[in-house]
C-alpha cells in the first residue's frame, strides 16, 4: 500500500521558512506531479518525502505509517534523481542491484529481480556496461530500474527529465507513464514543466512561494484555474490576462474594449478585475475588436498571432491559416463562455 | 570548424609545418633544458658512475657486485622496505582519515586544517631539529610521557624505536599535504551519489566503502604513487635525527648512498645504489598503478 499523505508540512532553514504549511493526500498508485517555478519549495517537499531533509513541523505518512523520523532506507520509497546518480563504476546490473545488495538478498534473487526490471525497461543488452558507455536516455532508464528492482511502495522523481535534449524528454516521457500504468506504484514527481505535469499526471500541485496554490486533474487545472498565479502558469501559450472593470454586463478592458460576459456579476460593479482568456478561445469575427498584429507564428496546425489588443500584447492561437503581415488589423472577440474573470486585488477566481 | 571562423585559423594555415615545429620547440625548450640538464643529465651521470669501479677506466658491474655482497646495503635495503611497507599505507590512511574529518563541517575547520598543513611549510631540517629536541631524554616527550604514569622512553636512541620515531616525524611533516589533495577528491563526489546510497539503504560504512573509496580512485592513486616515491627519498630527518643508527636500525637506502659518497668517499658504489633504488621505487609504483586501476574505465 502506497498511499503518501503530507500534512500541514513546514519547512525552515534557519529562520527562513521556506514552505508554509502544505498538505496533500495521495492516493495508492496515484500519479502526482509537483510543479513549479524554481524555489517554490517542491524538490524541497519531494526530499523530505525521501527523508533527505528533516521535517521542521507536520507529518508525513507513506503507506498508513508516519514517516519523519525514519531513514530514507526505512520509508519503502525509491528515488530518481535530475542527474540520474548512477554510480560510475558498476555496471548497470550492479547499480540496479545495489540495494538488493545492501539488503544481502541471495545473488540468484538479486539476479532474476534485475532481469525482471530490466526486461520492462529494455535495458536487457545493457547489463554489463557501465554508466559512462550509456546515452542519456538510457541512464535515465537505468535510475528508473534501479527503482523499480526495489518495488518500493512510493517512487519520487526529482526533475528526471531536465538533462535530456527535448525529443528525449517526450519519448521518457510517455515511457514513463506507460511504465506507471504498469506497475500502478503510487508516484510522486517534481518539474518545472507545466507540459510534462499537464501530459503525465493524474493530478497536479502547483506550488508558487512555499504554498499550495491549487490541486486537481491537469484539465481542472487549466478549465478553472483557481488564481491569476495557476491561470498564468499552466498552458501553452500562457493565458492573456487583460484589467479592467465590470459595466453592464460587460468586461471593459484598457482602450475601451468591451467584451460581453456571459454571467452578470452586480456584485463586481466598478472593481478592478482581471479578464484571462486561453489563447485558442479567440476567434476571428468581424464585429470584434481590432487587434493589430505583431507577428504571425505558423505551427502548422495552428497560427499564433502575436497582436495588440486593449492597449496590451495578446496570443491567440487560431485553427485558421492566416497570412497577414506585421501592422495590419484582424478583428478578434473571445468566446464568451470561456472567459475567465479573476478579482483584481487576491487574484482569486471568480465563478463563472 | 569553418575556415575562417577564428582569427586565428588563417594564420595557422598560412605557418608551414617547420615553422610550427620551431614555435613549438621555442614554447618547450625551457622545460626540455630543465629536464635534461636536472634530472636526464644526473640520472646518466649516476649510470655512468656506477659502471666505473674504483680507479678503473672500462664500464663494469663491480660496483653493484659489491653493494649486493654489502651487509650494510642489504640492511639499508631491509629498513628501506620495511619503512615504506609501513609509512606508506599509515600516511595515506591517515590523511584519508583527516580529509574526511575536515571535510564534514566541523566547527573552526579552517584552524584544523591550517594546523595539519602547516608542517608542509617549514623546512624538513628545522621540523627535524625541532623534533629531535623533543625526543631528547629530558624532551617534552618524555615529560608528557611521565606526566601519564610511563616512564622515559629512548625513541631515537634506541635501535627498536629508532625507525618508528622517523615515521611519527615524516608522516607529521607530510599527511597534511596529501590531505589537501584528497580532500580536494572528496569535493568532486557528486552528493546525490551519497543522498541515492542513502536511499538504496547503505550505511555510512557502505556509503564509504561504495561510493567514497571508488570515487576518490584517482586522487589516491596519485597521493599513493607520489607518496611512495617521496617516502623513498627521505633523507634530511634521519641524517639529523638518527644518521641510520642506533645499529643501522634506520639506515634508509637515501641515507646510504650519501654515507658511501661523502662519507667513505665511494662515488661509484652510491651511484649503483641510486641506480638500484630508482629501479625499486619504479617497480613498486608500477605494481601500484596496476592494483588502483578499474576495469570500467577499460
Amino acid at each position: 500500500m502506497g498511499a503518501v499523505s503530507i500534512s500541514d508540512v513546514r519547512k525552515s532553514y534557519g529562520n527562513v521558512e521556506v514552505l508554509h504549511g502544505v498538505s496533500i493526500d495521495i492516493e495508492d498508485g496515484e500519479f502526482v506531479i509537483l510543479v513549479g517555478p524554481s524555489g517554490c519549495g517542491k524538490s524541497t517537499l519531494l526530499r523530505m518525502i525521501a527523508g533527505l531533509e528533516d521535517v521542521t513541523s507536520g507529518k508525513i505518512s507513506i503507506g498508513g505509517r508516519v514517516v519523519n523520523e525514519l531513514a530514507p532506507k526505512d520509508r519503502d520509497i525509491a528515488m530518481v534523481f535530475q542527474s540520474y546518480a548512477l554510480y560510475p563504476h558498476m555496471t548497470v546490473e550492479q547499480n540496479m542491484g545495489f540495494s538488493l545488495m545492501l539488503q544481502r538478498a541471495s545473488k540468484e534473487d538479486v539476479r532474476k529481480r534485475v532481469a525482471a526490471a530490466a526486461a520492462i525497461l529494455g535495458l536487457q543488452p545493457y547489463l554489463a556496461r557501465y554508466p559512462r558507455h550509456l546515452s542519456g536516455g538510457q541512464r535515465q532508464r537505468v535510475a528508473m530500474g534501479r527503482a523499480i528492482v526495489r518495488n518500493p511502495a512510493a517512487f519520487l522523481f526529482d526533475e528526471p527529465l531536465s538533462n535530456l535534449d527535448a525529443k528525449l524528454r517526450v519519448q521518457m516521457r510517455s515511457e514513463i507513464k506507460q511504465n506507471h500504468q504498469r506497475l500502478k506504484t503510487t508516484t510522486v514527481y517534481v518539474t518545472h514543466d507545466q507540459i510534462e505535469a499537464m501530459t503525465m499526471a493524474d493530478r497536479i500541485v502547483v506550488m508558487h512561494d512555499g504554498v499550495i496554490e491549487q490541486i486537481g486533474t491537469p484539465l481542472e487545472l487549466y478549465d478553472s484555474p483557481a488564481n491569476l498565479f495557476v491561470a498564468g502558469f499552466i498552458g501553452s501559450p500562457g493565458m492573456n490576462m487583460l484589467d479592467g472593470t465590470i459595466a453592464d454586463g460587460n468586461f471593459v478592458a484598457a482602450g475601451g474594449v468591451t467584451i460581453p460576459l456571459p454571467t452578470h456579476h452586480s456584485t463586481y460593479i466598478g472593481k478592478r478585475m482581471t479578464l484571462g482568456i486561453r489563447p485558442e478561445h479567440f476567434r476571428l469575427d468581424v464585429n470584434g475588436a481590432v487587434a493589430e498584429i505583431i507577428t504571425v507564428e505558423p505551427t502548422g496546425s495552428e497560427t499564433h498571432i502575436v497582436a495588440r489588443f486593449a492597449n496590451q500584447e495578446i496570443v491567440g492561437a487560431f485553427r485558421e491559416r492566416i497570412t497577414a503581415s506585421p501592422g495590419e488589423e484582424i478583428r478578434i472577440s473571445p468566446e464568451g463562455d470561456a472567459i475567465h474573470l479573476f478579482d483584481g486585488e487576491t487574484g482569486k477566481r471568480i465563478a463563472r | 570548424m569553418s575556415p575562417g571562423s577564428r582569427p586565428w585559423s588563417g594564420v595557422q594555415r598560412s605557418m608551414s609545418n617547420w615553422a610550427k615545429i620551431r614555435v613549438a620547440t621555442v614554447f618547450l625548450l625551457p622545460a626540455v633544458l630543465s629536464v635534461i640538464l636536472l634530472r636526464l643529465w644526473p640520472a646518466l651521470l649516476a649510470i655512468h658512475t656506477s659502471l666505473l669501479a674504483p680507479r678503473a677506466i672500462s664500464y663494469s658491474l663491480e660496483n653493484y657486485i659489491y653493494i649486493f655482497t654489502d651487509p650494510v646495503f642489504l640492511n639499508s635495503v631491509r629498513v628501506t622496505l620495511v619503512f615504506a611497507l609501513i609509512v606508506n599505507p599509515l600516511q595515506v590512511a591517515i590523511a584519508l582519515g583527516l580529509a574526511i574529518l575536515m571535510n564534514n563541517k566541523l566547527p573552526m575547520t579552517g584552524l584544523w586544517r591550517s594546523a595539519v598543513l602547516l608542517p608542509v611549510a617549514i623546512p624538513q631540517s628545522v621540523s627535524a631539529v625541532i623534533w629531535a629536541a623533543a625526543y631528547r631524554p629530558d624532551g617534552l616527550f618524555n615529560s608528557l610521557l611521565q606526566a601519564v604514569g610511563i616512564g622515559p622512553q629512548r625513541f631515537v636512541t634506541s635501535p627498536d624505536q629508532a625507525l618508528a620515531s622517523i615515521i611519527l616525524v615524516v608522516s607529521w611533516i607530510g599527511v597534511g599535504y596529501w590531505m589537501t589533495m584528497l580532500m580536494a577528491g572528496l569535493q568532486d563526489i557528486p552528493k546525490s551519489l551519497y543522498e541515492a546510497a542513502t536511499i538504496d539503504g547503505a550505511n555510512a560504512w557502505q556509503r564509504f566503502r561504495y561510493v567514497t573509496l571508488p570515487q576518490l580512485r584517482r586522487p589516491l592513486t596519485f597521493v599513493l604513487v607520489a607518496d611512495t616515491v617521496a617516502n623513498f627519498l627521505v633523507f634530511a630527518p634521519v641524517s639529523i635525527l638518527t644518521k641510520g643508527g642506533p645499529q643501522g636500525s634506520t639506515d634508509l637506502i637515501m641515507n646510504q648512498i650519501y654515507t658511501n659518497a661523502f662519507v667513505n668517499g665511494d662515488p661509484g658504489s652510491a651511484a649503483a645504489a641510486t641506480v638500484v633504488l630508482i629501479l625499486l621505487v619504479l617497480a613498486i609504483v608500477l605494481v601500484q598503478f596496476r592494483l588502483m586501476s578499474d576495469r570500467s574505465e577499460r
